[in-house]
């Protein structure tokens, strides 16, 4: 994060900017509209992270994913801070998905960096064990049976695996290093 | 008149607006002691129509031939009461309005003792006024049914087609060779991307082509002279070593020319030759040598044969023409950055404006519609456009040039259109203006297509000297960074100024500028497309930049407004007009002509030795020249010095420390005084109003015989500088009249702030009773006594002026 940090302080010199990125981020499902945005900022001026954090602005995310200056997106931990709630989706008035933006951009980061946090390597390894992201522990599932709730669906755990390896996924889970915090200030990772 | 003058007082209620604070019944028993009062009455509602049907009673009952009506302001109801007076056989300006309603009760409900007792003041001083009103006519002028379009742009275009479709004969002139203007350089049209000449190319044609158009191109204006209805225009046509008449535009004499020049037309890049069209699809499509780079080898007169177009030996041809009407439209010239500028444009081969770049990318451009570079002819990958080059700069040009957003989207799509993912293409902007039908779709449009926007003002441009790149430098301040990038071609989207010529047409025309240069229409809002002077019409870009679906419906506009006058065989002027006194003009002794120099209009002759003489159809009624004038031998009808002063009299004649002396101009501080009223501002009832059309009308001794009659305060209301003023500049001539009259006032020993200018707007109530509010403060701490002992020192001084000028 220092190293970006540095950066910031020089001038964006040509070099650094590469406007064919945008393309490869309109590939992933959902980011398709990141020329439409204009940059009104109604994304972050809604978004819970935003307010906490110095430096995660969906506005600015999605500036730079314009201006094409990758280096200071892929692999950034702050990409992880997003919450997914899909306020800025909601909002945006140019039909502008900064939050699959982000999601596109997470998955590039994975992809060319072999880093994801901690906590989504256990929710992947979850899903891989039954198919739920979220171990539900046996208090739990017998209280819900007290309660008269039906048991939970059983998932084809095979299936899923099936789908992990096909998709490479199952590979990256078990190369990729992780990381467990984010600072919200800083955007530094630790552990 | 045989009789004496038989006054009428007619004081309105409105309902409770003025009879909930003013006495009317007091106001009434008072109009009846009044001199050459004979009848009185009040009555709920006056403007309705028994109320209106009383005051036609009474004219015939009581042989009344003057009509005063106390009610509200004579911008509301003025042109209501004078139908009504004449509809009872009474000459229309023998009535006055006593504005008790707005200036009144509205303005001082707490006070309703001090409010009746201004009301009588205010009926007192209509009384006097109405006293020596006199009986005038309208002046009737016939209608020359022509109009002249001075231009031949797109705006010109339509105005000249709608005014020969409605039957009307119209003169065309354009300086340039070719008719069409900026619209036929350009290569396609936002939002929709039709091709330019092929939508106006038909319409110029069509002008061509309509029995009632007659064009003159390359042609210039050299004078014009007269008013409304009755224009005299003397043009200049220039020789183009071609008879029009015979020649047929085959173009077979261009072909065997040998010589070629710079095709301005082209912008320079490409290259005509000296016997030529400027463009294939120019209209007239008459041919023209350029004596400057003709060699005179004669081949193409030799092509010419036996058509014998060619003549060497034309010369300038002046014609003079006859027209009811003048539409300007005379368009706009686009800034080129001087030398030494920031963008390096004239010294880096690829920075290039929108207008040459429009020249490359249209197809029967110099270059084929190939979008190529200067330094080396390859096709740049990269181009940036920068917005606001010379625009939104106080040091340029201050104002907005309203198109260069959309035309630079244009360019990207056009781009992105032929090129598609193989240029990558930069707008560097402020912001984008992208407004009205269709042009925010187009935007998004360009978004769609991949055109990267950067918002920021470019810096600098700097050339990298091996390949002739451009680095442009400016802050993302949407991230909040400096940005570099680098280009391969760079447009720059300069400023449209006012075309060179503007001032020349000003002058010729007497028509105002802006400080911007464009031409100023009459009102902002209400009269968007007539000048101030009758009959001269504006459309299109050469009163402010324009795109071309607004310039074509300005067109359509001024052609409109150009009708009311044309369709008519004569046109009525208000007949409030400025009159001279041949005995006491000076100008048949010493040299004087100030009141010609002074007239906004230039609606007085003053020739040596002969008394000035006022061209009653080119005046418009404000008076500077009255008030200019040395010799006082200048009277403004229906405003005349009497009237005037017989108000100043009724106003000052109780009480007179106690009073603020006001003179107002008609159209915005006395509607500022207005509207302070509607909006129920309270101000302290000191005030005593005399209205004039301009604020150039308050003359000196206005002011000095307000103080020689005892008012504790005097105060001038004006229209605000610079350009406010319905009479051009009238309010300036008032400035410079009364900074001098302060100057001398304050020697004599007057307190300043006894005498004050303001300049509010019809739209400052809140200032108008502000500043009644801070003079009256003012008035009370200036103290009684000490306003009565400098008036004492004043008047005598005042009374010597005033004998010698024998008033």
């Amino acid at each position: 994060m220092a190293e970006l940090q540095q950066e910031a302080q020089e001038n964006v010199k040509p070099e650094k900017i590469d406007p064919k990125f945008k393309y490869e981020v309109m590939k992933h499902p959902g980011a398709e509209k990141i020329q439409m945005c204009f940059q009104c900022g109604t994304c972050t001026a809604d978004c819970a992270i935003a307010r906490f954090s110095d430096f995660y602005k969906p506005r600015k995310i999605a500036r730079i994913v314009q201006l094409g200056l990758k280096n200071r997106l892929l692999g950034n931990p702050m990409l992880w801070l997003c919450t997914t709630c899909f306020t800025c989706v909601d909002h945006c008035p140019q039909g502008v998905e900064v939050s699959s933006i982000v999601r596109a951009l997470r998955n590039m980061s994975v992809g060319n960096m072999n880093e994801m946090p901690f906590i989504y390597k256990v929710f992947a390894s979850n899903v891989l064990k039954t198919g739920y992201v979220y171990l539900m522990p046996e208090s739990r599932l017998k209280r819900r049976g007290a309660e008269g709730l039906p048991p939970l669906p059983k998932s084809n755990v095979e299936h899923v695996t099936k789908l992990f390896e096909a998709t490479g996924f199952l590979e990256t889970l078990e190369n990729a290093s992780t990381f467990k915090n984010v600072n919200l200030k800083t955007g530094d990772q630790d552990g | 008149m045989s009789q004496g003058p038989r006054i009428g007082v007619f004081v309105c209620h409105c309902g409770l607006n003025i009879a909930g604070v003013v006495d009317v019944e007091a106001v009434t028993e008072y109009a009846r002691t009044l001199p050459d009062v004979v009848y009185a009455v009040h009555n709920r509602y006056t403007c309705s129509d028994p109320g209106q049907e009383e005051i036609r009673k009474a004219i015939k009952e009581h042989n009344l031939n003057r009509v005063v009506v106390a009610a509200c302001s004579p911008r509301m109801h003025e042109f209501t009461f004078r139908r009504t007076v004449s509809e009872a056989g009474l000459n229309p300006y023998l009535f006055e309005m006593a504005n008790i309603r707005e200036h009144c009760s509205w303005c001082h409900p707490s006070t309703p003792e001090a409010a009746t007792e201004k009301a009588k003041d205010i009926v007192k001083m209509a009384v006097a006024k109405a006293r020596l009103l006199g009986p005038l006519e309208p002046i009737e002028v016939p209608v020359t049914n022509k109009a002249l379009v001075l231009g031949g742009g797109i705006a010109g275009i339509n105005a000249a087609l709608d005014l020969a479709e409605m039957g009307f004969k119209v003169y065309m002139v354009e300086k340039k060779e070719s008719i069409g203007g900026h619209m036929a350089q350009l290569d396609k049209t936002f939002p929709t991307l039709d091709c330019s000449i092929c939508i106006e190319g038909p319409k110029m044609v069509d002008v061509s082509r309509h029995p009632n158009i007659e064009i003159f191109s390359f042609t210039d204006v050299l004078s014009v002279e007269g008013f409304v209805g009755n224009f005299k225009v003397k043009l200049r046509k220039n020789a183009r070593y071609v008879i029009e008449e015979n020649c047929t535009g085959c173009g077979e004499c261009r072909d065997v020319c040998p010589i070629e020049y710079p095709n301005e037309w082209d912008m320079n890049m490409g290259v005509r030759k000296a016997i030529s069209v400027p463009f294939d699809q120019a209209v007239p499509l008459i041919y023209r040598i350029n004596k400057d780079y003709c060699i005179e080898c004669y081949k193409c007169v030799d092509a010419c044969g036996d058509r014998q177009a060619i003549d060497f030996s034309r010369e300038p041809e002046e014609v003079e023409l006859e027209v009811g009407t003048i539409i300007v439209t005379t368009g706009y010239d686009i800034y080129l950055p001087e030398e030494g500028n920031v963008y390096g444009y004239g010294k880096y081969s690829n920075v290039i404006t929108s207008l040459e770049f429009e020249r490359l990318i249209l197809a029967a451009g110099p270059t084929g519609g190939h979008v190529i570079r200067a330094s080396d002819g390859k096709r740049p990958k990269v181009v940036a456009f920068i917005q606001c080059v010379g625009s939104r700069d106080i040091n340029k040009y201050p104002y907005c040039s309203g198109f260069c957003c959309m035309y630079t989207l244009k360019h990207a799509i056009q781009l992105k259109e032929h090129y598609g993912q193989d240029v990558e293409v930069y707008i560097f902007y402020m912001d984008v203006r992208s407004n009205f039908k269709g042009y925010e779709e187009f935007y998004m449009r360009a978004r769609e297509m991949g055109v990267n926007f950067v918002r920021g003002r470019v810096s600098r441009i700097l050339e990298v000297p091996e390949n002739k790149n451009l680095i442009i430098r400016a802050e993302d301040t949407l991230l909040g960074e400096p940005i570099e990038l680098e280009a391969e071609m760079v447009v720059l989207a300069t400023a449209a100024k006012a075309c060179d010529d503007a001032a020349e047409v000003s002058r010729i025309l007497n028509i105002t500028r802006g400080t911007d240069g464009f031409f100023m229409e009459s009102h902002p809002k209400l009269k968007p497309i007539d000048t101030p002077v009758d009959g001269i019409f504006l459309a299109g870009a050469c009163q402010g930049p324009k795109d071309i679906p607004y310039s074509v419906s300005q067109g359509s506009g001024a052609a409109a407004r150009a009708a009311t006058i044309l369709s008519k065989p004569s046109v009525k002027i208000e007949p409030i007009v400025s009159v001279v006194d041949p005995e006491k003009c000076r100008n048949t002794r010493v040299k004087c002509g100030i009141c010609a120099r002074k007239c906004p209009y230039g609606a007085i002759r003053a020739e040596p030795g002969k008394p000035a003489e006022v061209i009653a159809a080119m005046c418009h009624g404000c008076g500077t020249c009255v008030a200019e004038c040395p010799a006082d031998a200048i009277t403004q009808m229906h405003f005349t010095d009497a009237q005037v002063f017989a108000q100043i009299e009724a106003a000052l004649e109780n009480n007179p420390e106690d009073k603020i002396m006001g003179f107002c101009c008609n159209w915005c501080s006395y509607a500022g005084a207005d509207l302070a009223g509607t909006s129920r501002f309270e101000y302290p009832p000191n005030l005593r109003v005399v209205r004039v059309m301009c604020s150039g009308r308050v003359d000196r001794d206005f002011v000095l015989e307000a103080f020689r009659k005892g008012a504790g305060m005097v105060l001038i209301g004006a229209c605000h500088l610079p350009y406010d003023c319905h009479y051009i500049d009238g309010n300036w001539k008032m400035k410079a009249r009364m900074e001098a009259l302060a100057k001398m006032l304050e020697k004599l020993g007057l307190t300043p702030d006894r005498f004050r200018v303001e300049y509010i707007s019809a739209a400052e109530g809140v200032k108008f009773a502000e500043v009644i509010r801070d003079m009256a403060a003012k008035m009370k701490e200036i103290g009684k006594e000490r306003i009565k002992a400098e008036n004492a020192k004043l008047k005598p001084f005042i009374d010597r002026m005033f004998a010698r000028k024998g008033r």
